[in-house]
């Protein structure tokens, strides 16, 4: 088998210092971001199980930590990376299905839409969970 | 060794890069129903008292529901952190060294999970087990 090009020499879209600034590529950089900001948030999900299954001195610890201002904006901003990813994701999993969704006037218009779906639901999900507190 | 340096090196097998994108489409479609539940689970939970919180995760439903999202989940970002390393990490050592690091990483966190989850299953003591 011919080798193909070496992992080493991957291209990168050199994108940042050339392109004008768009929402799609922005939503781009931003999914990867957001991905990486759950990788690490998967910390704290983790962390809130053990202590639910260690005990209840425990659980209230971190719970305490996590009701705390910098432990809510913690959550704040790990809920928005969630949603963001996950419209995100949808949006991409969608284009890989139908390819003509990545014509330019209309993953331009999704790439807003799926800003918009993010930014209102996250705002939604801690409104609603501070009503029902 | 030599093959190790190939697989690191050179280009990953076609098969395996091939799966790697299937892997990743596939856990992002089971993540985008699991991850809207987790959502909803959570905004119910919010507020509760330990004994009421660990009650709703014992049900066998939920506690399912939650294994098979952390599992999904977890996988996803370790082929997502993968792809991240491979394209900004240049020199071959530190790749590797991150490389490995990716995989330990998203194997304790499962693995913390999963025991985490089947604790507060089983301590529940459900009748059909």
């Amino acid at each position: 088998m011919r080798d193909s090009l070496p992992v080493i020499d991957r291209p990168l879209s050199p994108h940042i210092s050339i392109y004008r600034w768009q929402t799609t590529m922005c939503m781009s950089i931003a999914h990867r971001i957001s991905g990486v900001a759950l990788y690490f948030g998967t910390i704290f999900l983790t962390l809130w199980l053990i202590s639910i299954a260690y005990g209840d001195d425990l659980f209230y610890r971190v719970d305490a930590i996590y009701r705390s201002f910098f432990g809510q904006i913690i959550l704040f901003f790990y809920t928005f990376a969630l949603v963001h990813h996950l419209v995100g994701g949808v949006r991409y999993l969608c284009s890989d299905v139908k390819t003509s969704l990545l014509e330019k006037n209309c993953s331009m218009k999704l790439s807003r839409i799926a800003l918009v779906i993010s930014v209102v639901s996250t705002f939604l999900i801690w409104m609603i969970a501070y009503i029902l507190l | 060794m030599k093959e190790v340096h190939r697989f690191f090196g050179k280009s990953c097998l076609v098969a395996e890069s091939t799966r790697h994108f299937w892997m990743q489409r596939l856990t992002a479609l089971a993540n985008s129903v699991l991850f809207l539940f987790f959502i909803i689970l959570v905004i119910s939970l919010v507020g509760r008292s330990y004994t009421s919180v660990r009650g709703v995760l014992a049900i066998p439903f939920v506690n399912i529901f939650m294994l098979m999202m952390l599992l999904s989940g977890i996988y996803h970002m370790k082929l997502g952190m993968q792809t991240i390393i491979e394209d900004y990490i240049r020199i071959r050592s530190v790749r590797v060294f991150m490389l490995a690091l990716n995989v330990f990483f998203s194997f304790i966190l499962g693995a913390a999970c999963i025991i985490a989850l089947l604790e507060i299953f089983l301590k529940e003591g459900h009748s059909w087990l």
